[in-house]
């Protein structure tokens, strides 16, 4: 009965350990690349702190640090205000309303490269997922529309003043176009690759983000992700990859 | 048409740091559970009154079972504790002292459960006899 009884409790502390560490990466997944690597680290150190100044009974050190644990709560919640309201309001709408809105972003994109492959026009597409694009963005026109296959169509029109550089989607909705991204500095790229290309890789070798490029030469799309071209043999294809690298929660 | 997406470093780290940082936090909850353990203190006669000496002995050791976080418990035992018998007012003659009752040098989160031997006799007498 005793051996059970302690069974029930290693059992208990294994649920309590593992629950916590299903809770702290689900919260962890809230706060964006770089700046959560940060966050979690400072919150590891403190409790490591914490525990220490403990075991040694240094009471000055724990106060200071159970103080700083205690107020980064609210800091942490005045920080990630955006991302906290995001995330309930997500929880707020159901699985089928979130599929709907991506399809619509991905299905959008698609007809676009489609149209721009047909006519070969050049387009340069930057669909941002984990990891913020913004600091790696020269230049560019702040747009913040709606993804529709009309207005990437005419961005990328050859008379447009914008049809040159990137064209930035984040978080399911096109914020900026015109923008110059950085060239890839591989030796081993292809020569034959054009400028669009140099910056899809250059971009995606610092970034997670997914590039669509459409070639004006020979009208092919292709899809570059962490550094490596993919071409693209049709459009539903395009599709089924977009929808298997860009996941819903990319597009909120 | 496969497109192979590499795992960025970042994300490993975000997925360490988090089990780190859960595993720190459940640590830290663990350890605050109570817990008890048995150490052997030396007993010490504190503040013996002016004309008065110890007539026979005193017991030397007590066994006392504390109790309190755990976290507080690991370094009990290589912490000088000890049990401090007051013996300021105290007379000449035979001196029934509760050692629970006794000055323990502990944490103020530990508590002292249990003394063996309860009682301890200590016998005054006045000095030059």
């Amino acid at each position: 009965m005793n051996s059970f009884l302690q069974n029930i409790g290693i059992l208990r502390d294994l649920l309590d350990l593992s629950l916590a560490i299903l809770i702290v990466s689900r919260l962890a997944r809230l706060l964006k690349g770089v700046l959560a690597l940060r966050i979690l680290a400072i919150l590891s150190g403190l409790v490591a702190l914490h525990l220490l100044a403990r075991f040694f009974s240094l009471q000055t050190v724990r106060i200071i640090v159970d103080l700083i644990l205690g107020s980064s709560v609210v800091g942490l919640a005045v920080i990630f205000q955006t991302d906290i309201r995001r995330a309930f309001a997500t929880l707020a709408r159901s699985r089928t309303e979130k599929d709907v809105e991506m399809s619509d972003v991905i299905d959008e994109l698609v007809f676009a490269v489609a149209g721009l492959a047909q006519k070969k026009i050049g387009a340069l597409i930057v669909i941002e997922r984990a990891i913020s694009v913004d600091s790696y963005l020269a230049v560019g026109t702040d747009i913040d529309a709606k993804v529709t296959s009309e207005l990437i169509s005419s961005i990328f029109l050859p008379y447009s003043p914008i049809h040159d550089g990137a064209v930035i989607i984040q978080h399911g909705k096109l914020t900026k176009a015109g923008c110059f991204l950085p060239l890839t500095q591989n030796l081993e790229v292809s020569k034959s690759l054009g400028t669009r290309h140099r910056a899809a890789i250059g971009l995606t070798e610092l970034v997670d983000a997914v590039v669509v490029v459409v070639s004006e030469e020979t009208g092919t799309a292709s899809v570059i992700v962490g550094g490596k071209k993919t071409d693209v043999v049709d459009m539903p294809s395009l599709g089924k990859t977009l929808r298997r690298l860009v996941e819903p929660r990319w597009l909120k | 048409m496969t497109v192979h997406v590499k795992g960025h470093e970042w994300l490993k780290g975000v997925k360490l740091l988090s089990v780190l940082l859960a595993v720190l936090i459940w640590l830290s909850v663990i350890l605050e559970r109570p817990g008890e353990m048995l150490l052997t203190v030396p007993v010490e006669l504190e503040r013996m009154p002016p004309g008065l000496q110890l007539d026979g002995t005193a017991p030397a050791e007590a066994e006392v079972v504390v109790s309190g976080p755990r976290i507080l418990l690991f370094l009990l035992p290589f912490h000088q504790t000890r049990c401090g018998i007051d013996l300021a007012g105290a007379q000449a003659g035979q001196q029934l002292v509760s050692l629970k009752e006794a000055e323990f040098n502990l944490d103020a989160e530990i508590k002292v459960m249990h003394v063996a031997p309860a009682t301890a006799s200590i016998v005054l007498a006045p000095k030059g006899k």
